[in-house]
């Protein structure tokens, strides 16, 4: 398990995705619901060294192989890309203009809005106008018009960039962006918070100043490991590996004069296989198997009998990657080995052996023409079976991962860069979730905590950065009990025993995100750490409450209890106004936010006996642990 | 749950619903009778008066395959709640819950017809249904490209059971069991099912996604054009045609109701007898065997499930607004009972003494929620608490049960006891609620409402609302219709 928790030094090349968030979002809130695109078009680079020119006008890093160039815009460019970007506009709302979906997206982007920014000379003093507007296009764009709006955003980014970098000068990017190079090129497999935070700002900054994509590919490449990690125990996903089967095979024909007739059985055995590879899960499914088919020739008086003895082999793969499932066809070999015939003949001439040899040999000549039936209907049967096994032990690979990992991130539409390895331990499956402004870890994933039981059948590692960095997507957004329950409760499988005690028949309490802050997540010392920023809650049935407020919440991960379990120890509203309802509020919060939180017990019923799943959890470090196993893995790692 | 989940995520990528096959397999043989364009007219009957002596409203909540959780309820249900065999029972159904309404309907309860139910309801056939809501099956037909609706046919045996044919396996179509029945509702009766054709809000260009065209209010279910799109669509009557070929573009930005209620005589009487504007759902009368047959097709083509229905007899559709139906759409097709787990709110409003109680539900996880709000415009928990707010009591399943149905490892015979079980466990508390309500806008008594003709008490609050109204109490548990435990209880 070594390998996952190193620097990737050869990278993969990034593959040429159109990343984009799949807009789930209108329950929660219509105005987060962007949809982002990471066009992501980098190829190897090598590992960077920092040098700054300091040309007042241009300013120049020198790599070993490759320089970014960062030239303060002229009025010339800034003109040119204030062009492209209105036409560019212009080209999409007349698409947009001829189709009634077009016609709602137009509104939701205040695209009308949109090209009077455009047009305007300047910026100042309406940034936050501009930026929220490019917020807004990150939204997820069915159908063909997709292409117009990735191009559109592509250019007002642009012209977003050039404008802030005019107003820089070299000295500021080079303030930026040397620490951040210097962070780069170091070795370091811990990062104070401060320095994280740090670096974090410093991104984000320089980002929004790059004028060329490939350059902020780079630095992310650079700066950002993956933040999501997933294992699953190559015992887990190999249970129940060998299957056997049995296929009938029958075949009957007249032919000649004479019916020939075979019948028989065919058992196989199915065994699947996992591939060492750093690239893709490979499932490999081999199959072999014998059988007997007994045949029998009629003609007139003339009465054969034999057996023919059909063995197989037959292997297929099929492998998982970040594209979905591909499977080759499968490969199967059938080798027919028939016993020489049985053969009588009724009457007086079936006493001449001469004769009994030459009708035998017309009729193992007509076995041998019909072998070939019996060789297509196994490997016909063979290869159906193989594919539909193979696929259900892909999928159930498959869902093991989409489950822990990306159905929590995808439901919200995020479609992450995916690594996957198969090796001597397991599966593996890490995952960069950030977008091109954003940073996933700052270092690689630690290892396991000692205490770890390494027999669990799966265990996720997820960084602080995964959630932050869809938080931004939340601003606005309304969060009722039902949603959030439904979403802990059946993604996170997480529950609560407050809500398990609480009255029914209640209406929900529901609160409102703010629009400029987003909600932070901190984990630290098996502690996690809430920072809501709110402007609004409701309870019961009345008028909802306006104010601007945060509220820190802190869970204590109780290590006492036989399954582990997350308190809240802390719950603090900061930035209050003196109209503040407090009774209300604190109702809402102790709705929304349980008091207690504990893995959903799931009851496994077994052929034999129940059981029930056993759940690990540690959090340190900015990286939460959490291992599920069932007891039978428990009992089997001897805990 | 957790497998629903993924089952529905890959459907909202991979988009499984494709609405010209499921129009295609949707096709049943009736003839569509749509050259006689009468439309029933609402009249004042006997029937209405028979209402007032209505005590309970029995909702049977479909729950996908788990249809021997719900004999389970019946059965504790029928020892301890006199009503039913008093034939002062209303029965509801949705989904799959569709099949024992319309056989009670038929028939009535008795000791033979309840044994009879819960004995096909426990050992039906299944198994064709629980394939295809298997985890393996969907995905697989889901990454393929491949629809997972069953054809209807896959019903014979309850479709039978609920119109009385016994002699069905021989019979190798729904037609042919409609033929050999002569079972008509005799009972107060109301079956869900969706109105396809003005939810549907699929993007043109990727079926997982919505087009947000439209908008509906969750309290009317009426669903009306974006302002918009209805303007752009009036400048673009081609395009209109284009895109909705089934719809008409009317005066103004209404598209439909959400809804349709299957009901008997007396119920379609007694609910045309509310405003259009405060009933939730097109009326569509039951009178004959194929309506019943019909009904439940209607209300079990839940998506993913079974294909969608079409309508076979505009005729017998009730709209309201002084239209017909033949003014808001050229082709109707249902899609299933999923919207309104417990159909009361109307009921209720006209027939203030009754109590409502549930058969159970199981909400939507999140994945799914989305899924069908993508594909079919309407959030479906949000309509659900609606819904909930008018329940006395719904046996809902505990934690314990929604693992067993999620995993699919009871037989009939142990869904059942589960199902008892939790019925008596919550009727001897009198209590059992859904765990979030919200209250919906028309919470009175219509003044037009059938009172009851026997002593109905704690059907108002107190106290009047805003607009001086007395609004109705409701999740108030069984109280007077629940009579003690039985001592001979297992």
């Amino acid at each position: 398990m070594s390998s996952r928790h190193s620097r990737i030094d050869n990278p993969a090349p990034y593959h040429f995705v159109l990343h984009r968030w799949r807009d789930f979002s209108e329950t929660l809130n219509d105005s987060f619901l962007c949809l982002l695109g990471l066009a992501l078009a980098v190829g190897s680079i090598s590992v960077p060294r920092t040098t700054c020119a300091s040309d007042p006008a241009t300013y120049e890093i020198s790599r070993s192989s490759k320089e970014i160039r960062i030239a303060i815009p002229t009025p010339m460019e800034l003109s040119i890309a204030q062009t492209e970007s209105v036409l560019a506009w212009e080209s999409l709302s007349q698409k947009l203009s001829a189709t009634a979906t077009g016609v709602v997206l137009r509104k939701h982007l205040r695209f009308d809005e949109l090209g009077d920014i455009l047009r305007q000379p300047s910026w100042d003093g309406k940034w936050q106008d501009v930026e929220s507007h490019e917020r807004a296009l990150w939204q997820f764009v069915p159908g063909t018009v997709h292409a117009e709006v990735d191009r559109f955003r592509s250019m007002f980014q642009r012209l977003i960039r050039l404008r802030k970098l005019a107003a820089k000068s070299p000295q500021d990017v080079e303030r930026l962006l040397s620490p951040l190079l210097n962070f780069a090129s170091r070795k370091t497999s811990s990062i104070s918070r401060a320095e994280e935070e740090e670096v974090r700002d410093l991104y984000r900054r320089v980002s929004s100043l790059l004028p060329e994509e490939g350059d902020i590919h780079y630095l992310h490449e650079k700066l950002s490991y993956p933040n999501s990690y997933m294992f699953v125990n190559r015992e887990f996903v190999l249970r129940d590996a060998q299957r056997t089967f049995t296929v009938p095979v029958r075949y009957a024909t007249q032919q000649q004069g004479a019916s020939l007739s075979m019948d028989g059985t065919f058992s196989a055995r199915i065994s699947f296989h996992l591939p060492f590879s750093n690239e893709s899960i490979a499932v490999c499914a081999c199959v072999d198997g014998q059988g007997c088919v007994s045949v029998k020739g009629d003609r007139k008086r003339l009465h054969a009998q034999t057996a023919i003895y059909p063995t197989v082999l037959a292997s297929q793969t099929s492998r998982l990657s970040d594209y979905g499932i591909r499977s080759d066809s499968p490969q199967v070999q059938v080798d027919l080995r028939a016993k020489k015939a049985d053969v009588r003949f009724d009457g007086l001439l079936g006493k001449l052996g001469f004769f009994e040899r030459l009708t035998g040999r017309l009729i193992d000549r007509l076995i041998s023409e019909n072998q070939s039936k019996i060789a297509d209907q196994l490997q016909t049967a063979i290869r159906t079976r193989a594919n539909e096994e193979i696929q259900d032990v892909t999928f159930r690979i498959q869902s093991l991962l989409k489950n822990r990992v990306w159905d929590r991130v995808e439901s919200l539409g995020f479609q992450p860069k995916v690594e996957f390895i198969s090796n001597i331990d397991g599966i593996h499956c890490r995952t960069d979730y950030s977008r091109l402004n954003q940073l996933g870890a700052l270092v690689s994933a630690p290892p396991p905590p000692s205490d770890y039981p390494s027999h669990f059948d799966s265990m996720l590692c997820l960084h602080e950065s995964t959630v932050n960095n869809l938080m931004d997507l939340f601003q606005g957004t309304r969060i009722d009990e039902l949603t959030l329950r439904s979403l802990v409760e059946g993604q996170f499988k997480m529950t609560s025993k407050d809500w398990q005690n609480a009255p029914a028949g209640r209406i929900p309490s529901a609160i409102t995100l703010s629009n400029g802050e987003f909600p932070k997540l901190k984990l630290s010392d098996n502690t996690i750490e809430v920072v809501l920023p709110l402007r609004a809650c409701e309870l019961d049935d009345k008028v909802p409450e306006q104010a601007d407020c945060k509220i820190l919440v802190r869970y204590k991960l109780d290590l006492q209890s036989d399954h582990p379990r997350l308190l809240r120890t802390h719950r603090e509203f900061l930035g209050t106004s003196s109209s503040w309802n407090a009774n209300t509020w604190t109702a809402v919060i102790d709705h929304i936010l349980p008091t207690s939180l504990e893995p959903l017990q799931r009851i496994r019923r077994g052929t034999e006996k129940p059981s029930s799943t056993r759940h690990y959890l540690r959090i340190m470090d900015g990286w939460l642990f959490h291992g599920i196993g069932s007891e039978d893995s428990v009992a089997k790692g001897g805990k | 749950m957790y497998k629903l989940s993924i089952i529905l995520f890959c459907l909202m990528i991979h988009s499984l619903y494709v609405p010209s096959k499921g129009y295609l397999w949707g096709q049943t043989s009736f003839s569509i009778n749509d050259s006689e364009q009468i439309e029933l007219k609402p009249r004042r009957s006997s029937s209405l008066d028979d209402l007032a002596k209505m005590q309970l409203l029995f909702c049977f909540q479909g729950k996908g395959s788990c249809l021997p959780y719900d004999a389970g309820v019946l059965h504790e249900v029928y020892r301890r709640v006199p009503a039913l065999r008093a034939g002062r029972t209303i029965v509801a159904g949705n989904s799959s819950g569709s099949i024992p309404a319309a056989y009670f309907s038929c028939f009535g309860f008795d000791d033979e017809t309840v044994r009879a139910a819960e004995q096909t309801l426990k050992f039906g056939d299944r198994s064709a249904v629980r394939g295809m809501e298997s985890l393996g099956y969907k995905i697989t037909k889901v990454l393929r490209g491949q629809s997972t609706e069953l054809p209807h046919s896959d019903l014979r045996e309850y479709i039978a059971f609920a119109l009385g044919v016994s002699n069905w396996k021989d019979a190798p179509t729904i037609d042919e069991i409609v033929r050999r029945s002569s079972a008509t509702p005799r009972f107060p009766c109301l079956i869900v099912a969706c109105n396809q054709e003005i939810l549907e809000d699929r993007h043109p260009e990727d079926p997982a996604s919505p087009a947000r065209l439209k908008e509906i209010d969750a309290d009317s279910l009426y669903v009306s054009w974006k302002p918009e799109v209805y303007e752009f669509y009036r400048s673009h009557p081609d395009l209109f045609r284009r895109d909705h070929p089934h719809l008409i573009l009317g005066q103004d930005r209404r598209i439909g109701r959400a809804v349709t209620f299957f009901v008997d005589r007396s119920l379609y009487d007694l609910l045309s007898l509310l405003p259009d504007e405060e009933r939730v759902a097109d009326l569509r009368l039951m009178s004959t065997p194929s309506d019943v047959a019909l009904a439940i097709m209607a209300s079990t083509s839940e998506p993913t499930y079974f294909p969608v229905v079409r309508e076979t007899d505009f005729s017998k559709v009730h709209v309201g607004l002084g239209q017909s139906l033949k003014h808001y759409v050229h082709q109707r097709h249902y899609c299933g009972g999923f919207l309104l787990p417990v159909p009361a709110q109307d009921l209720r409003r006209m027939l203030p003494g009754i109590r409502v109680l549930g058969s159970g539900w199981r909400h939507m996880p999140f994945i799914a929620r989305r899924f069908l709000r993508n594909a079919l415009l309407a959030d479906c928990e949000e309509i659900a608490m609606r819904n909930d707010w008018w329940a006395d009591m719904e046996i809902n399943p505990d934690a314990e049960i929604e693992q067993h149905f999620e995993l699919h490892d009871l037989s009939g015979e142990e869904e059942f006891h589960f199902g008892a079980k939790r019925a008596r466990e919550l009727l001897d508390r009198d209590q059992g609620l859904a765990i979030f309500v919200k209250p919906p806008k028309w919470n009175t008594a219509h003044p037009r409402s059938i009172p009851p003709s026997f002593d109905a008490i704690d059907s108002y609050i107190p106290n009047k609302n805003e607009a001086g109204l007395t609004p109705l109490k409701t999740m108030r548990g069984l109280g007077p219709l629940l009579q003690p435990a039985p001592k001979d209880r297992p």
